[in-house]
């Protein structure tokens, strides 16, 4: 549905967007995550044809958003950061004249639907500059949605909602993308997981990491580790752990009064089997042992920090 | 077409909202009421030719304030990246915004004609109607030309406020042109170099002057030329601004 190809974007001397190429297949929801100014609403914006890219090629829904932006911006529900409103305008009345824009042929009832969705019924008669903080958002989003778009790309949806607000918004976003693709930018990570079946993390202008959140976790999330609890004297234990060959370190996590180990070994191998027969032999038993799976925050960490 | 219906009616709504455009309403009804009842006399002639010569002066200072905030207001709250992503040209954008404010500026237009009735009633010749609706006309094509221009201050600019002061500035400057230009280019018997360099600039400056070219229409002549001249200034800053609002998207 997106195909972006080495997209650059600069403004003066500063490079916003870095040769940036990506694909969003049909039906996605994508995460689009990143450290504040790695470039995710400059991309976003290239793609909604807001503005142009310096060199490279974007492609939304087989329309090219260079030449041919106005059938890009027909398929395209965008809901830009900020959430711009006409603040004269009430609810309805806004909704309503942006339908019109976008070429909705039945106009009201379009309108009556998507408020329904975005429960915005009561408040159609109030006056958007007087809506607090979700309330816009809400009414961003319906405009979004307002003619039906194949593509919506929404920028930092969550982002100023009260929790409520912030589960209602998910579970919404969760809804539409049973027909929709979407993509999303946002920093919460836990939303990703939550709401996104696949993440793309941008740094620096690059795109760092793409795919499912469960591939990058088994990609980047390199944590080498293994996690053990066993019932037993821990220094003793520590000791039996460190002398397996291929253990880096041995790092005792004190938890009330249970004999949990953090163990690092070299190059990822895999010493659970060595380690319960270790232990075996002593006579003290293995009450957990598994492999630390990363999470998607590691991997945010790790290929963002890296040339931090 | 339907889109620039949609944006012209969204225009109009928001002139109408906007207070601004009430206290210019109000400001240049004020000042027609005063300039009509200055030069209206038993001895004048019944018309409303100095009314409208020296309303031009008044719409340079209340044009201006009307159309400051047209583009930058949008680039200034964000809202232009609605617009802009919605699917509708630039060209429908800004002639949709044009149309809106000349609409506004028609309507705030409707109540002289209490004037041109108290003409009709009290005077005994009555007034040439003809000459009347030439020098009307003159009038809205001097808005548009205006508006127009406006709209293009408007849309380089962020802050309203450098937006309605340079567009004053530079009407008031021209209306002055008109006035204060000899009618005649400077004479000189030996043609030298600097003659003709002031010699040009009369001619430019007469070409600018919008009371040169406003005055034969509440004289009741419509020249095509003057037609012209109005419609041909506005197209071309119509043009600067549609370029304004795409070329901004550059950066």
């Amino acid at each position: 549905m997106i195909h972006a190809k080495d997209l650059v974007k600069t403004f003066g001397e500063t490079v916003a967007v870095d040769h940036a190429s990506f694909h969003v297949s049909e039906g996605q929801v994508v995460g689009f995550l990143g450290p504040n100014g790695a470039g995710k609403t400059t991309t976003l914006r290239i793609l909604t044809c807001f503005m142009p890219a310096t060199k490279g090629t974007a492609v939304v829904g087989g329309f090219d958003v260079h030449n041919d932006p106005l059938s890009v911006r027909r398929i395209i529900g965008y809901m830009p950061e900020s959430v711009p409103l006409y603040g004269e305008m009430r609810v309805q009345e806004y909704l309503r004249y942006r339908a019109r824009l976008k070429g909705v042929s039945d106009v009201r009832r379009r309108v009556g639907e998507v408020m329904d969705k975005c429960w915005l019924t009561d408040v159609r008669r109030r006056l958007c500059g007087q809506l607090s903080k979700g309330y816009r958002q809400r009414v961003g989003l319906a405009d979004a949605l307002v003619h039906d778009p194949k593509v919506l790309i929404l920028d930092e949806p969550t982002v100023g909602l009260d929790p409520n607000q912030i589960r209602e918004t998910r579970r919404l976003i969760k809804e539409l993308a049973e027909k929709h693709t979407v993509m999303l930018s946002t920093h919460i990570l836990p939303e990703v997981g939550m709401i996104c079946d696949h993440v793309m993390i941008i740094n620096r202008g690059k795109v760092a990491a793409a795919g499912t959140p469960v591939e990058l976790m088994t990609r980047y999330a390199s944590s080498s580790g293994i996690v053990l609890e066993a019932d037993g004297p821990a220094d003793r234990i520590e000791q039996a752990v460190a002398a397996i060959p291929q253990v880096a370190s041995v790092r005792r996590q004190v938890e009330a009064g249970r004999n949990v180990f953090l163990v690092e070994t070299r190059g990822g191998a895999d010493v659970r089997a060595e380690i319960s027969r270790r232990l075996a032999e002593k006579g003290w038993p293995v009450l957990e042992l598994h492999r630390a799976t990363g999470t998607l925050e590691d991997v945010f960490v790790a290929l963002t920090m890296r040339e931090g | 077409m339907r889109n620039l219906a949609t944006v012209t009616r969204r225009e109009i709504g928001s002139m109408f909202l906007s207070p601004i455009a009430w206290v210019v309403m109000a400001a240049f009804l004020a000042a027609f009421g005063a300039i009509f009842s200055f030069f209206v006399s038993p001895e004048a002639q019944a018309g409303l030719a100095p009314t409208f010569f020296f309303l031009s002066l008044v719409m340079s200072f209340a044009v201006p304030v009307l159309t400051m905030r047209q583009v930058a207001e949008e680039r200034r709250s964000g809202t232009i990246e609605l617009l802009t992503t919605a699917p509708v040209t630039d060209v429908e954008l800004v002639l949709g915004k044009f149309i809106g404010s000349l609409v506004f500026f028609l309507f705030i237009l409707v109540p002289t004609a209490v004037y041109a009735w108290v003409l009709f009633h009290y005077s005994s010749t009555g007034p040439d109607k003809w000459m009347l609706a030439s020098g009307y006309l003159g009038t809205i094509l001097t808005a548009a030309f205006m508006l127009s221009f406006g709209l293009f201050l408007s849309a380089i600019t962020r802050e309203q406020i450098v937006s309605a002061i340079v567009g004053m500035f530079t009407l008031f400057l021209l209306w002055l042109l008109g006035n204060f230009l000899p009618m005649n280019p400077p004479a000189s018997l030996t043609p030298t170099f600097w003659s003709q360099v002031q010699e040009a600039a009369w001619r430019v400056g007469k070409f600018l002057a919008i009371g040169r070219h406003l005055e034969p229409f509440s004289r009741g002549t419509v020249d095509s030329t003057e037609i012209v001249f109005f419609l041909s200034f506005t197209a071309f800053f119509l043009f600067l601004a549609v370029a304004a609002v795409s070329t901004r998207k550059w950066r």
